[in-house]
């Protein structure tokens, strides 16, 4: 695959040298059918202090998720176990990018995937059949189109669920037998129609807590599953940083050529950050959007202003630009969210802005953008 | 970390010699595997006298502690009294706990030395010279609610932790520990243990800083202990000395081997001369829920339960080996089942899973056995269905209850009590109150009829004072609150509990009998309180509590109260305050002891002066400011305040001949003074017509002006018979949109009135407008037709719901 063409190639070939050092040097025990243990896969997600020397090369392992360890702990064992793992979370909080590192390292495979839309039906799920060939052939194994949740029980990988609850609440009971049982049942295929999960097998999901209500997983579908609650991060520091890592990478992939400019990482994690938690670092009580505000979200608006940056000004991050980006990010379901934004500028900005002066202030000025 | 750990970086840390006569034991509090190697250590040395860190002046409940009767978890309280001033010019009262587990190693060496007959002793300073030694604000005069003795905060406090907890991938103190020594430490021989304490403590005082060991006292206590241990080695020849891993260093630098016996480098530590009822220590019987880290008690233990369901399986099993993992599953299938018994739908197989996912953890961990952290993060995964949130969390709640645990520790029956206890129980006793069930007891008092009611209401408010939570008056005169003055009967609520103990013995400082301890918290919180408000209140406590005496000393500080105070509501709600003790006094038969006439006046003549001031008085504050105006109209109506009403009138005036007034302040002040003196009507008309005639936000506040003027001048409106007429003319004047924009206000200025009153306002407005009253209620008739047709839908539902009926059966 030639992945220089590509947007986003998947996680399993932008870590390829990472995945094949950690493989290579493992030296933990592995649940059948893993690509590595998991301890290998803990530090694949978790970064290591010390590069590894493979191949003559030292390769670094970056950490990758920022936030909570224990939770990558706990959902690595989850996967060795019999339960599925279960992801849920606000939107924005990295639930998808964790479920590709876990697919990656353990299976070496994170496309193997089943999207949740509204949309979705039980033969998405399961299988289908290529009709031509059903016709020509009669119900065999040839005919049928298998779903990603097939191809993992066939070949011991991780299946990964997106969006599980965008799903009718009786599609995605589909899940239960297969789940509980480890078997899929084709009966058209008669005798050898059963279909076994091998060793590796397992699901992981994610759900969003916003689409809570939509269409609430049933009980009985709850019960197959380990649930892990991934939090926004709380930390401005932190969340800068992954604002750094995260725009650091796209640039790269598209090739755009531009450092990151922290000072401004860190203005956009601060805002992004006090408008979640609804009061500043100075103390100012501060009314919440509504909207999402994830650092999904402000990676985005990082991103565009410095892709504007990059083709059409000076290429310095202008705050312009990026109060504008942010206005469009902000302004999405709630007519008020843009007075609260406003608001947010006329007090908290404004006295950092006097406070701190520099980039702040600048940052201040740019308020004639919020229209 | 294991390498670190083995000492590579420290020299000399080869203490654990069973042959010499001297054994240091490091210990962590309440660690159990300390407590199990202590044990050990017990066994194989075979001490003929154990020394422990612990103030010396808790000597003599040693055998207390040891006691077979005596069930852990208990404490012993210690209290210091600087009534000299040695500590601040404050002059305060300080205290202290030190709990002991089952687990805690000190209590340990306590149980052994006792099964072995051999003596034990503490031989730290005693508290009062402990917090002599320290400086302000350090170590065991940290600020912070709750003090313990042997806070852990030197092992996990210094800089190169943080270093350790980040190479090691741990997120807490806690856990590092749990993980190298609580568990990692039941895998390794006592000396082992020994030998990987001692490099850790070495470790951590190697990076704490002289001048902080010297300003927490700890290097005065170190020299204190090894006098100790010296002269005990004259006596001794195979001396246990247990202390926090911390000081072994401290000790063993200061002792030196000379002509057989220990002499200490050290300069010897003289002792204060502290009077015996300026200092003591008592045993309390202690809960684990106390002990339990996370409730603001820095004993250093964090979830206590879970580590005693650790020792109990170290008792039981024979190897330590699998006491961790048996402990956990243990927690689990409790948490389990509890959950079950509150509807949570958990099942068997989800205890396995999380058990499964513990043990998993631990090995990704490096851990050999699940501990604390994997049962909590085993629990979080396999327990909680659907987003982690205050409504799916009950199991984690469940276990966590359960790692601090329930137990609740008992004395022996010859341990002494505060002298506070004794006389609670002993008036509970004399006052016929029954305080040994569990259960709530309700008490009518008949107070002005019974002297012995009048006096156990006053040890109730004495207790309640005390925030014992013992008592709590359900009816009767709320005297603080200034409702139901009159009344003359009260009905309480007691009860005992376990709060109204451990609540006794923190203030048993304060003195040895109820009353006593509540006359010196009440002149304590006096001679701290800066406002009238707050004097007048606690003036009042008194009051109730009987001491009548204590208010004659406290007149002169209120005096200087009042003259400070230029808080115009906090002189108002003492005014108030005062009044009421001034004319309650004729009812409780009292004295005046206070000179409460004088404060009186002080405190008028106070208002008057900021009354005037009070007319920008902002728009939160209005509500308040008209109901004190209100408030002191009604009083100077009083018998025997008359002589006030001028001076108040005058100031009212003063007050509306500033330049701009709060027009709801204006309108109050103008309805008393229409109260006082009929002649304002004029004034009141001008105001109101100034108001809803001016420009757009005059306007607004016309409603404000309205609101205010009702409220103390509600019969305004039917006395004054044009001032409707005007009003009704005004209103009718304004734009649809401005009064749409008024509305508001206006409901609220005329919710005032009775439901008759607004009746007979909507009679007379709807007089102007050429409409009888009646009419208002009046609206189309109903046709026959439409009600013909309201009956013909009446039976169809019948209809339809009967048959509804039947198929259901």
């Amino acid at each position: 695959m030639d992945n220089k063409a590509q947007i986003k190639p998947p996680v399993e070939v932008r870590y390829r040298k990472e995945l094949e050092a950690l493989a290579a040097l493992d030296t933990g025990k592995r649940p059948l059918n893993w690509k590595l243990s998991p301890k290998a896969v803990r530090t694949f997600i978790l970064g290591s202090s010390k590069p590894l020397e493979w191949n003559g090369e030292e390769i670094v392992i970056r950490k990758k998720y920022l936030g909570n360890d224990a939770l990558v702990e706990r959902c690595i064992i989850t996967l060795a176990g019999n339960r599925g793992l279960m992801l849920v979370g606000e939107p924005g909080t990295a639930k998808t990018m964790l479920s590709e590192l876990l697919s990656a390292a353990i299976s070496g495979n994170s496309t193997n995937t089943v999207q949740g839309t509204a949309g979705t039906t039980e033969d998405m799920i399961k299988y289908s059949w290529n009709y031509a060939l059903l016709l020509a052939k009669g119900p065999v194994r040839e005919a049928l189109v298998p779903s990603p949740l097939y191809v993992g029980m066939e070949q011991g990988i991780l299946t990964r669920f997106e969006e599980i609850t965008r799903t009718p609440a009786e599609i995605q009971d589909s899940l239960i037998s297969v789940l509980s049982d480890k078997v899929l049942n084709v009966p058209e295929l008669g005798e050898e129609g059963l279909l076994f999960a091998k060793a590796g097998f397992n699901v992981i999901g994610t759900a969003n807590t916003r689409d809570k209500g939509v269409n609430e997983m049933s009980s009985a579908l709850k019960r197959r599953f380990n649930f892990e609650t991934v939090m926004p991060v709380r930390d401005v520091s932190l969340e800068k940083q992954i604002i750094v890592n995260e725009v650091e990478s796209l640039a790269k992939e598209s090739r755009i050529d531009m450092p990151v400019d922290e000072d401004v990482a860190e203005l956009l994690a601060s805002t992004y950050h006090e408008l979640r938690e609804g009061v500043s670092s100075m103390g100012h009580r501060i009314d919440r959007p509504s909207a999402v505000m994830s650092t999904a979200e402000a990676v985005s608006v990082y991103y565009q202003t410095m892709m504007t940056a990059y083709y059409y000004g000076d290429a310095g991050m202008d705050l312009g630009c990026l109060v504008q980006n942010l206005v469009g990010a902000v302004q999405k379901e709630n007519r008020e969210d843009m007075e609260k934004l406003r608001s947010y500028f006329q007090t908290v900005v404004r006295d950092k802005g006097g406070k701190e002066g520099g980039l702040w202030n600048d940052y201040y000025e740019a308020r004639k953008y919020l229209k | 970390m294991e390498r670190l750990l083995r000492g590579e970086e420290i020299p000399e840390v080869n203490l654990y010699d069973l042959d010499s006569p001297v054994l240091y034991f490091p210990v962590r509090h309440h660690s159990p595997a300390c407590a199990y190697h202590l044990k050990q250590a017990i066994d194989a040395y075979h001490p003929d006298c154990i020394l422990i860190e612990g103030p010396q002046n808790a000597e003599a409940l040693i055998p207390v502690l040891a006691d077979q009767e005596t069930k852990a978890p208990v404490a012993l309280y210690y209290f210091y009294k600087d009534k000299k001033g040695l500590l601040s010019e404050e002059k305060e009262d300080y205290k202290c706990y030190y709990p002991f587990l089952d687990c805690s190693p000190e209590l340990v060496a306590l149980r052994e030395a006792k099964e072995r007959k051999i003596p034990a002793h503490f031989i730290d300073l005693p508290y009062g010279e402990i917090l002599l030694g320290t400086a302000r604000y350090k170590g065991i005069r940290a600020e912070g609610e709750k003090q313990t003795y042997n806070d852990d905060y030197l092992l996990s406090r210094s800089q190169y932790i943080h270093l350790l907890l980040d190479k090691a991938g741990l997120r807490s103190f806690d856990e590092f520990w749990e993980k190298y020594f609580e568990i990692g430490g039941l895998f390794c021989t006592t000396e082992e243990f020994v030998h990987r304490m001692l490099v850790y403590c070495g470790l951590s005082r190697k990076h704490t800083p002289k001048e902080e060991m010297e300003e927490d006292g700890c290097l005065l206590r170190e020299r204190y202990m090894a006098w100790q241990i010296a002269e005990a080695s004259a006596d001794y020849k195979h001396i246990l000395a247990v202390t926090g891993g911390f000081h072994t260093y401290g000790l063993t630098g200061l002792l030196t081997w000379k002509e057989g016996r220990l002499t200490c480098t050290g300069k010897p530590v003289k002792l204060h001369k502290i009077p015996a009822e300026n200092q003591g220590v008592y045993p309390l019987a202690y809960s684990m829920e106390a002990a339990d880290a996370l409730n603001g008690y820095a004993s250093g233990m964090v979830s206590p339960g879970f580590y005693q369901k650790v020792w109990e399986q170290l008792q039981e099993n024979e190897h330590p080996s699998g006491a961790y993992g048996e402990a956990v599953l243990h927690q689990l299938v409790s948490a389990g089942r509890q959950a079950r018994k509150q509807k949570e739908s958990l099942s068997s197989y989800d205890v396995i899973c999380a058990y499964s996912m513990a043990k998993g953890l631990a090995a990704l961990r490096g851990k050999q056995e699940p501990g604390l952290y994997e049962l909590r993060d085993a629990a979080l995964s396999s327990f909680v269905k659907g987003e982690c949130s205050p409504s799916t969390d009950l199991p984690l709640r469940i276990l966590q209850n359960l790692n601090t645990g329930k137990q609740t520790g008992k004395l022996c029956e010859d341990a002494l009590r505060p002298p506070l206890l004794v006389d609670f129980e002993e008036q509970c006793k004399k006052f016929g109150l029954k305080i040994q069930t569990a259960s709530k007891q309700e008490i009518t008092l008949e107070l002005f009829t019974k002297q012995k009611h009048l006096l156990i209401s006053r040890f109730f408010y004495q207790m309640d004072f005390l925030g014992t939570g013992f008592s709590r008056r359900k009816k009767g005169a709320d005297l603080l609150n200034r409702r139901d003055n009159s009344r003359v009967r009260e009905v309480w609520e007691y009860g005992y509990s376990g709060h109204v103990l451990s609540a006794l013995v923190d203030v048993s400082m304060a003195g040895g009998t109820v009353e006593e301890a509540s006359r010196t918290q009440l002149a304590r919180q006096f001679t701290k309180s800066s406002i009238s408000k707050e004097a007048a209140r606690l003036l009042t406590r008194g009051f109730l509590m009987g001491f009548l005496e204590e208010q004659a000393k406290m007149g002169a500080h209120m005096k200087e109260i009042l003259a400070g105070d230029g808080d115009f509501f906090s002189l108002t709600e003492g005014f108030s305050h005062l009044r009421m003790l001034y004319e309650l006094q004729e009812l409780y038969q009292v004295e005046d002891s206070v000179e409460l006439k004088e404060l009186l006046g002080i405190c008028f003549q106070k208002i008057m002066q900021l009354l005037p001031s009070m007319a920008r008085v902002k728009d939160e504050q209005q509500q308040e400011c008209m109901e004190s105006c209100l408030s002191l109209y009604q009083m100077t109506g009083r018998r025997g305040f008359e002589r006030y009403r001028q001076p108040l009138i005058d100031a009212f005036i003063r007050l509306l001949e500033q330049k701009e007034v709060q027009p709801g302040l204006e309108g109050a002040v103008l309805g008393l003074l229409y109260g006082y003196d009929s002649q304002y009507d004029g004034q009141i008309q001008t105001a109101a017509a100034g108001y809803l005639q001016g420009t757009d936000e005059m306007q607004m506040k016309s409603a404000a002006f309205l609101r205010g003027l009702f409220y103390t001048a509600r019969d305004f409106v039917f006395v004054q018979e044009s001032f409707l007429t005007m009003i009704d003319g005004l209103l009718g004047k304004l734009s649809v949109e401005a009064f749409m924009n008024l509305l508001p206000e206006l409901r609220q200025a005329f919710g005032y009135f009775t439901p008759l009153e607004t009746d007979r306002i909507a009679g007379k407005a709807a007089a102007i407008h050429g409409a009888k009253k009646q009419e208002l209620f009046k609206g189309r008739a109903i046709s026959p037709m439409e009600y013909a047709y309201g009956e013909l839908l009446d039976a169809w539902a019948l209809k339809k719901m009967e048959a509804q009926g039947r198929d259901d059966g």
